[in-house]
């Protein structure tokens, strides 16, 4: 008993001791800084997005605090992992960084949680998210939630016209069954349904289904013109392209931009070659970035939402040099600016926190030679 | 503003006692090695979230959430009752995944991956527990009323036959007692208290979906439970602070950015490793998990 009583107080004091120790970490006098909070994926499957995104976010804030800081104080990133579309350990994580370090504003999360967007709401925090597409599902109107990654419906709307200028017609459907993928989907359908595409059928996975074999054999009885694969983890990307092959079905593959990641091209790239075809956003300042990005961190971004990621940082900056500090002025200061953008040239952010549609354009990409590059035809 | 934080912790804290304490009725009381018990959560959690929606008040919620899980219970504990040990572990993994598909994949009711929005919080004689300080008051008498009940019954005769049928099944069949039932009621209410679990993490969080109720989310509540040892009350509550609060001081150690991730993983499983080393039988453990 006695041993099971001091056992039971030394985890309870280990855990005392680093908790209150790091909570009542403050800024020292004299080296105010200004905090902002980072919320991403950096463990599980999204941390191939995450990781990026954290280096497209410190790039930022290097870039600023080189040039002397914000009005002369430094940015301090606080970061914490929320592990792959963990509702309740983001929300934690949240918690953690608005009450105990008292941050005004979050960069992230990666993937859409509508749950952590719905406590961030309750919060009064604004949460910029560099890859989220839905914010929360419902009729709600968001008031601190934002978005830089590109608006899906013209996105979806340049993959059907494009399929349409290819006379695809006829298109088959394979998807995860995760958010982002019925909302792409649902987008998609839209868009297919404007330009007179017919769709053949849908075929749902379970996200992480690396196996698509049944599906195809399916698909191929059915003999669509191209089928439009819907997934957001890069997972089954390579496998699907490469059971693809192996089955012999010469149909192209549409997909979402996410499909744009390095890890494809590295392992994947010869089954990718001439067969995947998707509408990526003009990024405007591209070169710029990569140079950038490969010079600071000696290697291309993995995941497609690094310069997202970078002008999330650059706009929340910004408000901060205005003199905007809470999170009421940061957003209101989001929702009537526009700001520098490696991705959008100027980015400005529409009535529900996203992009502006008018800002985006998009070119058709596919791989050639194990590079991504601009489809010829289009 | 610390307090909010350790609010939002403290209803983590009563939502998993909730969860853990009735899988203990299973596991450590019934020897059920149930690995669907996230299954009977997100059976409440939807079932509260759906009537929450239609607008029925929150108690009504609260008891329909736990009557529903209880039973999906009765009916896991039915094709089951003959299993043991890693066979029903098995079996009630697969009733896991059939209630995530169906979660998932039944959108008329449930919107599938798209989830449930606007979740109102609990509204009881007409106050409203939108302040998370109120709501962890709820959350703290429920859990209390949870645990006494599920206290008084392992402590009765029901209970005790339990623990015999754990023991020795054979034995307490010959003596006269009837195991099949007494297992699937043992289930039912395991469910039944997940059930009313996932009806406060539902009105909670004020948004669910599948993805919240993954066979993956059954690893901290059995960690929970292993580690305050089977069949100890005592143990589960010091285990689920432990077990909720572990990650939390990692949060404070300064790791580069580049690593964090990964790095307070480790230092957790680690941690949950040194705790099963020195404990074999959990802090407080009465038996043995065979």
């Amino acid at each position: 008993m006695k041993t099971k009583i001091i056992f039971g107080i030394t985890i309870a004091a280990i855990i005392a001791i680093i908790f209150f120790a790091g909570c009542t970490q403050q800024n020292q006098p004299g080296e105010e800084k200004i905090r902002i909070g980072v919320l991403l994926s950096l463990s599980g499957d999204a941390a191939f997005f995450g990781e990026s995104e954290l280096k497209g976010i410190q790039m930022a804030v290097d870039e600023v605090n080189e040039a002397g800081g914000i009005n002369g104080q430094a940015v301090e990133l606080i970061v914490e992992d929320t592990g792959t579309l963990n509702t309740p350990a983001t929300i934690t994580a949240l918690q953690k960084l608005v009450n105990v370090d008292g941050v005004s504003v979050i960069i992230g999360p990666t993937w859409d949680m509508p749950g952590v967007t719905e406590v961030a709401e309750k919060e009064k925090i604004v949460l910029i998210s560099p890859d989220n597409i839905v914010g929360i599902t419902g009729e709600k109107k968001l008031e601190y939630f934002f978005s830089t990654w590109q608006p899906q419906k013209a996105e979806m709307l340049a993959l059907a016209k494009f399929a349409k200028e290819r006379n695809l017609t006829q298109i088959v459907i394979l998807k995860d069954t995760d958010i982002y993928s019925e909302v792409i989907t649902k987008r998609f359908l839209e868009a297919v349904n404007q330009q007179r595409i017919n769709v053949l059928g849908s075929f749902s996975v379970i996200t992480g289904t690396k196996d698509f074999r049944t599906e195809l054999i399916k698909i191929k009885e059915m003999k669509p013109d191209a089928i439009m694969a819907a997934f957001v983890s890069e997972s089954p990307r390579g496998p699907l392209l490469k059971q693809i092959k192996e089955l012999d079905l010469k149909t192209p593959v549409l997909a979402n931009s996410a499909v744009e990641d390095q890890a494809l091209l590295n392992n994947f790239s010869q089954y990718a070659e001439n067969t995947v075809f998707f509408a990526s956003p003009n990024i405007v300042r591209e070169k710029e970035f990569l140079s950038k990005f490969e010079a600071k961190y000696q290697t291309k971004p993995v995941g497609p939402g690094a310069p997202n990621a970078y002008d999330a940082a650059i706009a929340i900056v910004t408000a901060y040099k205005s003199e905007a500090r809470t999170a009421d002025e940061i957003k209101t200061f989001l929702k009537t600016h526009t700001f520098p953008s490696m991705t959008f040239g100027q980015l400005q952010f529409d009535e529900n926190g996203f992009v502006s549609s008018d800002v985006t354009k998009f070119v058709i990409k596919t791989v050639k030679n194990g590079q991504f590059i601009p489809y010829e035809g289009s | 503003m610390i307090e909010s934080y350790l609010i939002h912790l403290a209803i983590l804290i009563c939502i998993y006692l909730i969860l853990a304490i009735a899988l203990q009725i299973a596991v450590g009381f019934s020897g059920l090695l149930n690995l669907g018990h996230i299954a009977f959560y997100c059976v409440g959690a939807y079932a509260s979230a759906l009537l929450a929606l239609a607008g029925f008040p929150f108690w009504v919620c609260l008891i329909a959430a736990g009557i529903l899980a209880m039973l999906s219970g009765f009916v896991i504990a039915l094709p089951t009752n003959k299993l043991r040990g890693d066979y029903l572990a098995l079996a009630t993994m697969g009733f896991s995944f059939v209630v995530y598909a169906i979660a998932l994949n039944w959108t008329d009711l449930t919107r599938g991956p798209l989830g449930l929005p606007g979740i109102p919080r609990p509204k009881i004689f007409g106050f409203v527990f939108s302040d998370n300080l109120a709501f962890l008051i709820l959350a703290i008498a429920i859990a209390l009323i949870c645990f006494f009940a599920l206290k008084r019954i392992a402590s009765s005769q029901f209970g005790k036959v339990l623990e015999a049928i754990r023991d020795d099944e054979l034995a307490t069949r010959i003596l006269g007692k009837n195991s099949f039932k007494m297992k699937t009621f043992a289930l039912g209410i395991s469910a039944f208290f997940a059930g009313i679990a996932g009806s406060l993490y539902a009105s909670y969080i004020t948004f669910i979906d599948p993805s919240s109720f993954t066979i993956l989310q059954i690893i901290p509540v059995l960690a929970i439970v292993i580690i305050g040892g089977l069949a100890s009350f005592r143990g589960t509550i010091i285990a689920t602070i432990i077990i909720v609060l572990l990650p939390e001081p990692m949060r404070f150690i300064g790791f580069p950015s580049s690593i964090v991730g990964p790095a307070r993983q480790i230092i957790y499983a680690l941690l949950l490793l040194l705790i099963l080393l020195f404990r074999p039988k959990g802090l407080f453990g009465k038996v043995e998990l065979e």
